[in-house]
């Protein structure tokens, strides 16, 4: 008598590939629901939570406006207002990928999901493609909005020659920045309050490092270039350019950019899926999976 | 008399353990070195922020005076998140997460005299931080600001108004984090903001819009912006002002942080009054 995987008799003694496939099938069915459930949490709740929405559209317009202001009072060219726009555009993605992804498995735990995740038939990885897609929609949304009122409060002009070309680096950062998120939503199981210190670290230094509201030329050639490490330098960096027609504000041509963040982004999910299993299953032997008040 | 140093000796004995739990709290999630370099990275990166903005946008050294006014400025502005934010989320923390602000409620001594004993916490990483900015300043971008010229006097009788005025403020928040789940965060967060751009932390208020200069008139911060850099430099940064003398602008200071103690006071006690009556001094909202 042998028995397959699932414990299935089989009379042949060799494994029922219909059952596999069927098993298979299931288990990408249980994920694909995985992570549309855990999405739709983040789509619903674009226009569900009204505290959140005016936080998410107006706290960034007060931090557009005093840059904007900043720049105005230096005598600074009106292009620059421009980039404190797109800045704010791409800080929202960068605080969602923090908070939304990096921190969120310590939230979970405190809240009691997700020893539910680890208990289900799924991989924790739906859960946390399921966490990205929606964190992309809620955040596009919200910034759509910050933007477009930033750009009209204060007439900023961009001047696009190639859409396809701002869409597609803007959706490869997309990719980099919540590979990175799934990648250190990981690494956030095993940590207690150093989840909240560590993504409260990584506001500001990543600001400055990604030239998030300058030229990140402007930070020399060594810091620049090893600021490239990050993804959002890479994608504001070749963004800008293209989003103003001015090759000369960037620090790397936009192709060399585009590889980058394209090298990056492969790293980052495969990363991703490896820290997973390995820091899960220190977490389980540590006992932290659902370890709380640390 | 003898009632009343009874009620200060209880207020001491929870303003001073909650001042020793809040530096327990924001210190001890790792060990003083890395600690230290936390404390000083966020800032000094904020700070080096509108530093490259400025070199950026003014292609010139930062030893002017709207250099130094631009990075004084942004680095008091440190208090005010540490504080307001800092206050609120107390509330948030130790009733969801730690589930023990029951236990402070229950004690006693006003939960009052424990915020701000919170407050102090606060306080004291918020000064580390505006230290360090502030010498890093002087050591390594020269900036424009003698020890020798600052007016002390004037510059600590407007600072510890402005700390005060930022208590208040803080502790108003804290009430509205009472009787909500934690949107009263985001009231924080956006009330520090709002300040952020228009008291002239980073720049004139003279750039601001008509309607932004007259909201800016009615915020106690815009006066202590103003004193701070009229006792730190000898005047201050905002055209919009130059009219007032020091003792005018100082007098600003104290009846509008007065008025918004009292503001904040009412709001406090009033939004306690309410969570207690609605059952919401322990809820767990999960959010």
């Amino acid at each position: 008598m042998n028995l397959t995987a699932t414990g299935t008799e089989t009379k042949t003694g060799r494994p029922d590939r219909a059952k596999s496939a069927a098993t298979f099938r299931e288990g990408l069915r249980n994920n694909y629901k995985a992570a549309w459930g855990r999405a739709y949490v983040r789509v619903i709740g674009v226009n569900r939570e009204l505290s959140w929405v005016l936080l998410d559209i107006f706290l960034p317009l007060f931090s557009i406006a005093a840059y904007v202001y900043l720049y105005r009072s230096m005598g600074a060219p009106r292009a620059y207002d421009g980039f404190v726009i797109l800045g704010a555009l791409m800080t929202a993605y960068w605080l969602n990928v923090l908070w939304s992804m990096a921190a969120q498995f310590y939230w979970e735990r405190e809240i009691g999901h997700l020893e539910l995740y680890m208990l289900a038939p799924i991989s924790p990885m739906a859960i946390l493609f399921g966490m990205s897609f929606g964190g992309i929609f809620q955040t596009t949304v919200r910034a759509a909005v910050t933007v477009t009122m930033g750009s009209l409060i204060f007439g900023v002009r961009f001047q696009v020659a190639d859409w396809a070309g701002v869409v597609g680096v803007f959706l490869l950062t997309l990719v980099s920045l919540y590979g990175l998120g799934m990648a250190a939503a990981s690494l956030y199981l095993v940590y207690g309050r150093n989840a909240w210190n560590l993504s409260n670290l990584f506001q500001e230094p990543v600001y400055l490092l990604s030239g998030v509201n300058f030229p990140v030329k402007a930070l020399g050639f060594w810091v620049a270039a090893a600021s490239c490490l990050i993804p959002l330098t890479l994608g504001m960096d070749a963004l800008r350019q293209l989003s103003f027609g001015d090759p000369s504000i960037g620090f790397l041509p936009v192709r060399w950019e585009v590889l980058g963040l394209t090298v990056i982004g492969l790293l980052t999910l495969v990363g991703a899926w490896a820290a997973l299993k390995w820091l899960e299953d220190l977490a389980k032997r540590q006992g932290r999976l659902t370890l709380k008040w640390q | 008399m003898g009632r009343y140093v009874r009620s200060a000796r209880d207020a001491w004995r929870a303003f001073a353990p909650a001042t020793w739990l809040g530096w327990q709290i924001d210190s001890n999630w790792t060990d003083l070195f890395t600690f230290s370099i936390y404390t000083l990275i966020k800032p000094m990166a904020g700070a080096l922020i509108v530093v490259v903005m400025y070199l950026v946008g003014t292609r010139t050294s930062t030893r002017t005076d709207f250099f130094a006014q631009m990075y004084t400025g942004n680095a008091f502005y440190t208090y005010l998140g540490a504080i307001i934010y800092g206050m609120s989320w107390v509330i948030h923390e130790d009733r969801e997460h730690y589930e023990m602000i029951k236990y402070v409620y229950i004690g006693t001594v006003h939960l009052y005299w424990y915020l701000l004993g919170r407050a102090v916490a606060k306080f004291l990483v918020a000064t580390l931080s505006v230290v360090i900015l502030l010498a890093a300043g002087k050591l390594f971008l020269g900036l424009q600001l003698t020890p020798a010229t600052v007016d002390w006097a004037y510059f600590l009788g407007a600072f510890l108004l402005g700390i005060a005025a930022a208590t208040g403020l803080g502790l108003a928040l804290a009430g509205a984090m009472m009787i909500t789940a934690r949107q009263a965060e985001m009231a924080s967060e956006v009330v520090s903001g709002a300040f952020y751009l228009v008291c002239g932390f980073l720049f004139p208020i003279d750039v601001l819009p008509r309607w932004g200069q007259a909201i800016a008139r009615w915020i106690p911060f815009t006066y202590w912006n103003e004193a701070i850099k009229r006792g730190l430099f000898g005047h201050g940064s905002n055209k919009a002002l130059a009219a007032m003398s020091n003792g005018d602008v100082m007098t600003w200071l104290l009846v509008s942080t007065a008025v918004c103690a009292v503001l904040s006071f009412l709001a406090f006690f009033g939004a306690e009054s309410l969570a207690k009556r609605r059952g919401l001094l322990d809820q767990l909202t999960s959010y």
